[in-house]
């Protein structure tokens, strides 16, 4: 037998889900799409008591464009990925998807999942603090809503408390003028990256830069917005020597760290490289509105 | 074949449909889908590689989507259905894919085969006319030690191409 030994509680909903968690707290682990749970489990790097499976969930289901952009914490990376509705309204998150995992794992995998895991070279966590996304956090006495910039606290850890779960996913939707890019690397196609870069942005009329938000992931212990360099991008016309200024300021500004994985110096070079790239990207995506037309 | 058990192991009654027959059994909790579909119900076209979903060699479908076997609890599997590569072709009645793979030399050893089979189908359900690029982009999360990848590739082109219809 792979992992050691648990308990099982099949939660029928939201509320059964809720009060098990009330019950068993730092005790008890959720399980929803497994993809990563799965792994530590096998490993035996996570031994919980009880495992609170709430894969049944229908409230945390579904991708909903009423009022606002809400997607379910369990809605699979997949489902998310393809959606007319994402691609259309908030591309970015399908971007980023194409980079997690590989198919296979993202037809299991959910996005609340991933987000709540919190792994440093996730790039869902990058993008949500990128597009200043909210997470709708419940617990069996209250709900609240965390920004995500506030929501991710240090390498797989978040401000959830044992006895709450993330539940739904409020996503803004991309502005006219407004355009993203994700870009990362990693060894092959569906490893974890060795670094990355999210730029949000848009472009004015001229052509100059506004609103720009750079996040840096796989770089630390957390995903992290780049202040100074989007302070250095900020209203400016994008040429050679401006571009060159922000990649200084973005080597000074990333601490990047040595691991097994990618020498620290190797990260600050790659995300340079990156970075640039990213850059036009994203610049060219404001330049075109949803679905290739000209703005 | 038994498995061992601990006496003080949770167990939990399942009911589901494995390559179109459905059944009930009583799984221990802890019990992965793998284990379950190999040493429980004999289905050993699962091959188990690294059993932490890096190499793919355990992909099955879960209500017809890929899953790796090793990333799920047989009680997870409750109220769903489960194909194999056993639910897919018999060596005297290939499925079209596993006719392509033949057909180019798409294996060599045969370990990672049946999840190459299961994952290219699903491919081609998804993208019916993959370009090169988007194939090995599908593929990338199943690992193949002895091909070198490129009679895979070019199995699944040609059951893309000439079989159609994989659905």
């Amino acid at each position: 037998m792979k992992p050691a030994n648990f308990n099982y509680k099949r939660a029928t909903d939201l509320k059964d889900a809720l009060a098990l968690l009330a019950e068993f707290g730092p005790r008890a682990r959720v399980l929803a799409g497994g993809q990563s749970l799965m792994p530590m489990l096998n490993l035996r790097l996570a031994q919980p008591e009880i495992i609170v499976d709430i894969a049944g969930l229908t409230e945390l289901q579904g991708i909903d464009h009423t009022s606002d952009l809400r997607v379910g914490a369990l809605v699979k990376q997949r489902d998310a990925e393809l959606s007319p509705t994402l691609i259309s309204v908030c591309p970015l998150v399908p971007r980023a998807l194409r980079y997690v995992g590989h198919p296979p794992i993202r037809h299991q995998g959910t996005l609340g999942g991933s987000i709540a895991h919190a792994d440093p070279s996730a790039e869902l966590p990058a993008i949500m603090i990128a597009m200043d996304a909210e997470f709708v956090i419940a617990s069996a006495t209250n709900q609240r809503i965390v920004p995500a910039t506030e929501f991710f606290v240090s390498a797989f850890t978040t401000t959830l408390r044992p006895d709450e779960l993330l539940v739904q996913i409020i996503l803004p939707i991309e502005k006219p003028r407004q355009g993203s890019a994700i870009l990362e690397i990693s060894r092959r196609s569906g490893d974890f990256a060795q670094a990355g870069i999210v730029i949000v942005l848009c472009a004015s009329s001229d052509g100059a830069l506004e609103d720009v938000r750079l996040v840096g992931f796989a770089l630390g212990s957390t995903a992290r917005r780049l202040r100074q360099v989007e302070a250095t991008l900020e209203g400016t016309m994008p040429d050679e020597s401006s571009v060159a200024r922000a990649r200084e300021m973005l080597d000074a500004e990333v601490g990047a760290t040595d691991d097994i994985h990618a020498t620290a110096g190797y990260r600050r070079h790659v995300l340079g490289v990156i970075f640039e790239r990213a850059l036009t990207a994203a610049r060219a995506d404001s330049m075109t509105g949803r679905n290739g037309r000209q703005r | 074949m038994t498995t061992p058990r601990e006496s003080s192991q949770q167990e939990t009654n399942i009911t589901t449909t494995v390559n179109g027959e459905q059944r009930s059994w009583s799984v221990p909790v802890r019990l992965t889908l793998a284990d379950f579909l190999r040493h429980e119900l004999g289905l050993t076209g699962v091959h188990l590689g690294c059993e932490h979903g890096v190499c793919g060699a355990c992909t099955v479908w879960v209500d017809g989507r890929p899953a790796r076997s090793c990333l799920m609890l047989a009680p997870q599997i409750d109220g769903r259905a489960v194909t194999t590569i056993e639910g897919i072709g018999a060596p005297t009645e290939l499925h079209p894919m596993q006719e392509a793979f033949r057909e180019c030399h798409g294996l060599q050893c045969g370990y990672c085969t049946p999840a190459m089979v299961l994952t290219a189908i699903s491919l081609l359900r998804e993208v019916p006319n993959p370009s090169e690029e988007e194939v090995r982009e599908y593929m990338s999360g199943n690992i193949c030690r002895c091909t070198g990848y490129n009679f895979i590739v070019d199995a699944i082109l040609r059951a893309a191409a000439e079989k159609g219809g994989l659905g």
